[in-house]
């Protein structure tokens, strides 16, 4: 049931150890053999790549040559929001537990890639009610679990009450969403919305 | 290590390695003198503790009599406006569960500097919670889990007025207007899980 998720799956992987990279290519490919995976290990290079080969999903080691998981993360966050973001370390450090807590899917050591395959799925399943969403309702979506009313929303986004109130019901019907709350939860767990002080 | 130095942290760990519970126990005392820390190793003990001492801080090692998660959950029962830390050897899965079922933060043991920071972040963030009552948090929580005002009071057994007033004594203490926002607090502080609601029996125990 959860093979469709995996077709003509788009994987990037930032990680620079040619050795670990050879090993989550093939745990990747294990899960997922009809996969597509691009390695990157610079910050340049994984920019572009999010934007042209638009993966579906991003697996990361905790630090590259010139920059962090967190960065990357949070790169990949406004970049591939609906994408899941999935730490494949040695160690669990204070990084990998921020990333957790921003909204990061799930943390692998890389001596278990064996859950690599599992935990993917998971993460494509929790999103996948997201890609019915149009940009729109997304942007609405984000909006409304940062705080913003319906009005300041109209507002912001040059749009009548009435078409917001129609994108609001149209997103929680495709959620399957029917309180804020709800929402709300849901946004912070795919990791669009963080739980921290003040609006994104 | 708090706002304010003078008073000291109440910590509980559960553990059952002596060595480790030292090495914990000395990180914690070294950072302030009127930290109290206890250390318990049954079920039993972790309950009693948290009934009578209170802590301020749950500190949970893995191999005790309990499971993390099942500690987890008993601290949130008991304790919700106490953060509650895991330590680990190395990251499994259960500790990603418990990341998202509320706990917050894990520690791995051979990154023992991580501790005190994690505690410091951990207590900060939720300074705004103990200024509210029991009933206020109540109100916030099943607010966070979705719950109408109707719901709420139904579940409290009280007017719809007197839950209008608590969410309104919410709000102006955590200085918090839009529920968007006392939900993602909700979250960060773990007293609403990340994955499914937990049931509505926890949230007024």
């Amino acid at each position: 049931m959860a093979n469709h998720l995996l077709l003509g799956l788009r994987v990037l992987l930032l990680e620079d150890d040619p050795l670990d990279a050879e090993l989550i290519f093939h745990a990747v490919r294990d899960a997922a053999p009809e996969s597509a995976v691009r390695l990157v290990d610079t910050r340049t290079d994984f920019v572009r790549t999010i934007d042209e080969f638009l993966p579906d999903v991003i697996l990361s080691d905790h630090a590259v040559a010139d920059f962090n998981v967190l960065d990357a993360f949070r790169l990949a966050q406004s970049r591939a929001p609906g994408s899941p973001f999935i730490l494949v370390s040695g160690a669990f450090e204070q990084r990998a537990s921020e990333c957790l807590q921003a909204g990061a899917a799930d943390f692998i050591p890389k001596s278990e890639l064996a859950r690599l395959g599992p935990a993917i799925i998971t993460a494509l399943s929790l999103r996948a009610p997201l890609r019915s969403l149009s940009p729109r309702q997304r942007q609405v979506l984000h909006l409304l679990a940062t705080g913003r009313s319906t009005r300041e929303i109209a507002l912001g986004l040059h749009l009548s009450i009435k078409t917001v109130e129609t994108h609001r019901a149209q997103l929680m019907r495709r959620l399957d969403i029917h309180d804020l709350a709800g929402l709300v939860r849901y946004a912070v767990r795919v990791g669009i919305v963080s739980t921290g002080p003040g609006s994104d | 290590m708090s706002t304010s130095p003078s008073l000291g942290l109440r910590v509980l760990l559960l553990a059952t390695d002596p060595r480790d519970a030292e090495l914990i126990t000395g990180a914690v005392a070294r950072t302030n003198p009127r930290n109290t820390i206890v250390q318990v190793e049954t079920k039993a003990a972790f309950v009693r503790a948290l009934e009578v001492f209170e802590p301020d801080v749950i500190l949970c090692d893995h191999g005790a009599e309990v499971s993390a998660v099942g500690a987890l959950r008993l601290a949130q029962a008991q304790l919700p406006a106490s953060p509650f830390l895991l330590l680990a050897d190395r990251f499994q899965q259960s500790d990603g569960d418990c990341l998202r079922m509320g706990a917050w933060d894990c520690i791995i043991r051979s990154d023992l500097s991580r501790l005190v920071p994690a505690i410091k972040l951990a207590v900060e963030a939720r300074t705004p919670l103990r200024r509210l009552s029991t009933r206020q948090r109540e109100v916030l929580q099943l607010l966070a889990m979705g719950c109408s005002t109707r719901e709420i009071a139904c579940r409290l057994h009280r007017s719809v007025k007197t839950v209008e007033t608590h969410r309104a004594a919410v709000q102006k203490r955590l200085g918090i207007r839009q529920l968007a926002n006392l939900v993602r607090y909700s979250l960060r502080v773990g007293l609403v899980e990340r994955e499914e609601p937990r049931q509505f029996e926890h949230a007024v125990a």
